[in-house]
């Protein structure tokens, strides 16, 4: 008897607890996931006609008493696993089409319209696009368009950064691939968050290395005085220091603003007649006299301190234009010659038409090599040489080449056998690249989820750069859980 | 005396009568002996004194002088332009002299003129009659002849010495020259006062009027001078001289010359007297400065009362335009005066803003028109000839032309940052930095760092070889402040330079004198045809890449306030250090013109102060009317042009760009440019800025 009333007991306790395991299950389940895509599901335009018996929008339905009961609880766990499963081999593509991002996310999409007829498929077959204006808002109804009417089975979006970060957010919480046309901003990995990107801290990384090829010691920085513009120079300080390698105090100015410029370069020399109290005076001393020999007035624009070159190097982290100009400006400091390092933005013809002979030597990191090697479909113009393209095509062909990357890596997702919604992030960070003319054969995601993009290193000559070194970081491969 | 011959008569009346003859006898006899003893001692000191000596050689200095006369300076179209002269002489040839003026100076110096043979002995004894009978009309001893003498060859002590002498010389030049030339020297070579010398001198200074035009009761007034010509001065003693003529008048009247009515009618029509201006002030009297410097410099001696006849290239009708408008912008010297930094020192002297203006014919290099300054009778310095002053950006045509011969093109792109040579640290005027322009754009807006970065370039000793080959005859500093217009030149100099450049790259050495002959007619010297003068100094097509250069400075560069003007003409504007020196300099294809506004001790201006805003409404407003004269026709272009739209910042071709021109195979081919495609989006490659 009391053994029986044991093994009763040890009978019912187990169920008892695994009922109550269940329930917890689905209440976090709940909170989780289907909370969220109800919120969403408010975002959703109300004109938008979803079809109710779908899955995803049978979670729409569901409380938290469906999770109180033993009798529902089974019930809505299924419901919630086959809404996160089941998806229609679409792509959902949200891209600012107009207002201010409008050319980045048409080049976007016409990088994308590349592809197709990708394996069979045309692009409307598998790509349904819509127009987020550059707004998180907007981005999050399409969103929600694209999961409640779509059930779309990768989404693409956050060209811009307040998209970004929503999206993905919104494909964290819907357990969602993403495709993120952006920066990877933050430190924490979700499965579900790709970004498709070239990684301007690998790019940092690759210049830093080189930097440190050549047996540069100590750098200079200079940057735009906006932070957005000078996140290279950021990441790349924190590289150089990792690698010992001497930053001085990056000097910041307005790219608009002459004055703040030769204060920069200035400063990077250390031409302060206020520091050189001593040596100043003595130069005004001197050239007062030569000018008195001479029966000329003094002129005290013609006392110049001579410029202090204690660094190796100068990295000017802006445009060719601004480059140009710092050139010009550190020679009428005095200054000869001086190793300069610099980032994509320096690509431009203008950097070397007209030649500037103190730009010789210079170096930069680019994401493209020649425009004549780039992934299938998309044709630059060229101009004059291989490494240079139309100045209208300059920021369109990167963004037609990320466009085209991101729908080409969601398209290859979704190739046969398909797999479940909630396991194609699996297939997605094994994903590798297709051997092509531009992106190398090996693991398209790295450990952080972010696209290796190969990197090159030109060097600038009398009317043409060269290139000088090319590679493609391969991805450190962890075995997908 | 017959009572000699008679018989003596007895004794009583003997004694009588030799007495009385013995008393006559001793007073012949002391008479006699008197008048022998003075005749020997007349004889004596006129021997003495060398009358004896005297022969006819010593009359040469009288019979082989040569009329004096003004050299006379003519303007192109051969009217009297001035006189070039330290005396001021108008010969009047004795055929030329008009009768009744003739007869006034007979009448007054010396009625029997025509009828002694030097001296007048009737004339000494009427004059001591006269004087002895008190008449107020005093009437001279002298004859005309004893005048003349007198003038060349005796001082005018009052002694008997020189009377004798005097009246010696007076006899043989009678029988040495005739009467009519005798009188023509006397009426040509006689100073009448107020500069003049002789009657036609005198009837330009008293009356503005050749000798021919005046009438009886003038010449009465000019015959009446010859006695004191500083006495009867009609400006400065108009009663005295009045009084004069009238003695002439009734001189003329008496001696039967005049009748009683034309006596009295002259007598009583007054003298109207026109204040006396010299030509040489009136219409361009730098330009006859710079004339006679010339024409001293091609003969290689004085030219002043040599009787000389000069034709010129002066165009009267620009000159007059020249010098109205320098009336009518009065205003741009009074501005320029209220940006005037004058030091302390000065201020007191009250100093003036000067300017000059100069302008030839880039085709033969002839001088047509030349302000040399505001005020001649003020001021003879002459700005566009002796002035030498810094151009300033006006210089920069010179570095551009050399550029664009050596290659360089209207679209290259520079990139606009300080530059500095040596130590050497030249501002852009708007001190404009951190931006781009073509070469072009560089010019027309004047910018100067990208003419220095260009002129660092070529190299300062090639474009001192350049600025000569184009007219530049100063020499200029081997340093970089030169590229600038630091070194120093003057208005002729730019003219010359800059009408190269309208004359299709041929520099016509300039011209003031065409010809200089004698009185006589016999030529002595020609100005060489232009085609001698001439020296190729560019290409034609580049001389016309620079004649569009200067046009888009009209149509949208430092001249724009003008646009109108590029349809026709070029040119430059040019402002030196603290704006001492405001210059333009442009052209048509018939003109060249340079204009200068400063001041002689190169003050300081205030920075409102250029180009611009001082010589460029000048020499609009001169331009404007000068091509009524001479027509402006369309700059023709040369074969191996042409034109393509530019941007005018950035260089690459566009259509809706600035009209560029080049030569052709050195178009520009860029269509493309990365800092279009900056400026309109304001990024450059976004991807990293999303």
């Amino acid at each position: 008897m009391l053994k029986a009333c044991i093994l009763m007991i040890a009978l019912i306790i187990p169920c008892g607890y695994a009922q109550a395991s269940k329930k917890n299950s689905c209440m976090r389940v709940y909170d989780r996931i289907v909370k969220p895509y109800q919120k969403l599901y408010r975002k959703l335009p109300k004109t938008t006609v979803v079809d109710h018996e779908l899955p995803v929008n049978r979670l729409l339905v569901l409380r938290k008493p469906h999770c109180e009961k033993s009798s529902t609880v089974k019930a809505a766990l299924k419901l919630v696993l086959k809404a996160l499963s089941e998806h229609t081999a679409r792509i959902g593509v949200l891209l600012p089409l107009s207002g201010p991002n409008a050319a980045d996310g048409q080049a976007v999409l016409a990088g994308m319209k590349t592809l197709y007829p990708y394996r069979g498929i045309q692009f409307q077959d598998r790509v349904i696009v819509r127009d987020t204006r550059g707004f998180a808002q907007n981005m999050e109804s399409a969103l929600a368009e694209m999961i409640f009417k779509h059930q779309v089975s990768v989404v693409i979006g956050g060209l811009t950064a307040v998209e970004a970060r929503p999206l993905a957010r919104w494909a964290s919480i819907l357990k969602t691939p993403a495709v993120i046309l952006n920066q990877k901003n933050s430190e924490n990995k979700d499965p579900n968050i790709f970004y498709s990107y070239p990684s301007q801290y690998k790019l940092a990384k690759t210049l830093a290395d080189f930097m440190k090829s050549k047996g540069v010691g100590k750098v200079a920085l200079l940057r735009p005085a906006n932070n957005n513009r000078s996140r290279f120079s950021i990441m790349l300080d924190g590289i150089l220091s990792k690698l010992r390698i001497n930053t001085e105090n990056a000097y910041s100015y307005n790219p608009n603003d002459y004055p703040t410029l030769e204060a920069a370069a200035k400063k990077v020399f250390k031409i302060d007649p206020k520091e050189r109290a001593e040596e100043y005076q003595a130069l005004v001393r001197e050239e007062k006299k030569k000018s008195l020999e001479a029966g000329l007035p003094f002129k005290p624009s013609s006392v110049a301190l001579k410029p202090i070159i204690d660094i190796d190097a100068i990295v000017i982290d802006d445009n060719f234009r601004t480059v140009r100009h710092f050139a010009k400006l550190f020679r009428f400091l005095g200054v000869e010659n001086i190793p300069l390092y610099g980032p994509p933005q320096w690509r431009a013809r203008g950097l070397v038409d007209p030649p500037d002979p103190f730009l010789e030597g210079a170096y930069f990191v680019d994401y493209i090599g020649s425009y004549q090697s780039l992934p299938k479909g998309i044709a630059a113009q060229t101009i004059g040489s291989p490494f240079f393209v139309k100045p209208e095509q300059s920021s369109t062909i990167d963004y037609m080449i990320i466009g085209q990357h991101a729908v080409k890596i969601s398209d290859r997702v979704l190739s046969k056998p398909l797999l479940k919604k909630r396991r194609l992030h699996l297939r997605l960070q094994i994903l590798t690249n297709d051997s092509g003319p531009y992106f190398r054969p090996g693991r398209i995601f790295d450990e952080d989820q972010v696209t290796t993009w190969p990197n090159f290193i030109f060097q600038v000559g009398n009317k043409d750069i060269s290139l000088v070194r090319s590679f493609q970081r391969q991805a450190k491969f962890k075995k997908p859980k | 005396m017959g009572n000699n011959n008679s018989k003596p008569k007895s004794g009583t009346s003997r004694p009588k009568t030799k007495t009385w003859i013995k008393v006559v006898r001793i007073f012949m006899l002391t008479g006699l002996s008197s008048t022998a003893l003075l005749g020997g001692l007349t004889v004596a000191w006129l021997n003495e004194v060398g009358v004896f000596d005297i022969t006819d050689s010593q009359l040469k200095t009288i019979i082989n002088h040569k009329h004096v006369d003004n050299t006379v300076v003519y303007d192109r179209t051969g009217k009297k332009l001035g006189e070039v002269f330290n005396k001021y002489h108008v010969l009047v040839p004795i055929h030329n002299l008009p009768e009744r003026l003739k007869q006034a100076i007979i009448a007054i110096e010396d009625r029997n003129f025509f009828h002694h043979k030097g001296i007048d002995l009737r004339g000494i004894g009427r004059a001591i009659f006269a004087r002895i009978r008190g008449s107020k009309l005093k009437q001279g001893a002298s004859t005309i002849t004893q005048q003349l003498v007198r003038h060349f060859l005796l001082s005018r002590d009052k002694t008997l010495e020189r009377k004798a002498k005097e009246a010696v010389l007076s006899i043989y030049l009678e029988q040495k020259m005739s009467k009519e030339k005798i009188l023509e020297l006397y009426t040509n070579v006689l100073f009448l006062g107020n500069g003049a010398y002789g009657v036609g001198a005198a009837a330009y200074r008293y009356f503005g009027r050749p000798i021919n035009d005046l009438k009886l009761h003038e010449f009465a007034l000019i015959a009446g001078l010859f006695q004191s010509p500083s006495r009867y001065n009609p400006q400065n003693y108009p009663g005295r001289a009045k009084k004069r003529q009238r003695q002439v008048l009734r001189a003329m009247y008496e001696c039967g010359m005049i009748t009683k009515q034309q006596y009295i009618h002259a007598k009583k029509t007054p003298l109207v007297y026109k204040t006396y201006r010299s030509v040489n002030t009136k219409v361009a009297p730098y330009f006859l400065d710079y004339v006679k410097d010339q024409a001293e410099s091609i003969l290689g001696r004085q030219i002043l009362n040599r009787g000389l006849r000069i034709n010129t290239t002066l165009d009267p009708r620009l000159q007059k335009v020249a010098r109205k408008s320098f009336q009518e912008k009065k205003e741009i010297f009074q501005k320029a005066r209220k940006w005037a930094l004058i030091p302390y020192k000065y201020k007191r002297s009250n100093p003036k803003i000067q300017g000059s203006l100069l302008t030839i014919n880039p085709q033969t290099g002839e001088v047509l028109a030349m302000v040399g300054g505001r005020n001649y009778n003020k001021s003879k310095f002459n700005r566009t000839i002796q002035s030498k002053r810094q151009p300033g950006s006006a210089f920069k045509p010179i570095i551009y032309s050399l550029a664009l011969a050596k290659g360089m093109k209207w679209s290259d792109l520079i990139y606009v940052s300080p530059v500095a040579v040596n130590n050497y640290r030249p501002k852009n005027f708007s001190r404009m930095f951190l931006t781009e322009t073509t070469l072009q754009r560089a010019f027309f807006k004047s910018i100067n760092t990208p003419a220095v970065e260009i002129g660092v370039k070529l190299g300062v000793g090639e474009i001192i070889r350049h600025a000569k080959n184009l007219g530049i005859r100063q020499t200029l500093k081997p340093e970089t402040g030169t590229i600038l217009g630091s070194s120093e030149v003057t208005s002729l100099e730019m003219a010359t330079a800059y009408g190269t450049f309208a004359n299709r790259g041929i520099r016509v050495n300039p011209i003031a004198i065409t010809s200089i002959s004698t009185r006589e007619g016999k030529i002595l010297y020609e100005a060489p045809p232009p085609r001698e003068r001439s020296q190729k100094a560019l290409s034609p097509q580049d001389a016309y890449l620079m004649v569009e250069g200067m046009r888009s400075v009209f149509y949208y560069g430092t001249a724009a306030s003008e646009n109108d003007m590029g349809d026709y003409a070029a040119g430059k504007t040019g402002t030196s250090n603290n704006s001492r020196d405001n210059w333009f300099c442009g052209f048509t294809p018939n003109l060249a013109t340079v204009v200068w506004v400063g001041s002689d001790r190169a003050f300081d201006f205030l920075g409102k102060a250029t180009g611009t805003s001082l010589a460029l409404p000048l020499w609009a407003h001169y331009m404007r009317q000068a091509v009524r004269h001479v027509p402006a026709p369309p700059f023709e272009r040369p074969v191996g042009i042409i034109s393509k739209k530019v941007h005018p910042q950035y260089g690459y071709t566009t259509t809706s760009g600035l009209r560029m021109y080049f030569k052709k195979g050195h178009e520009p081919t860029r269509e493309h440019s990365d800092l279009k495609v900056l400026s309109e989006t304001g990024r450059y490659r976004t991807l990293f800025e999303n």
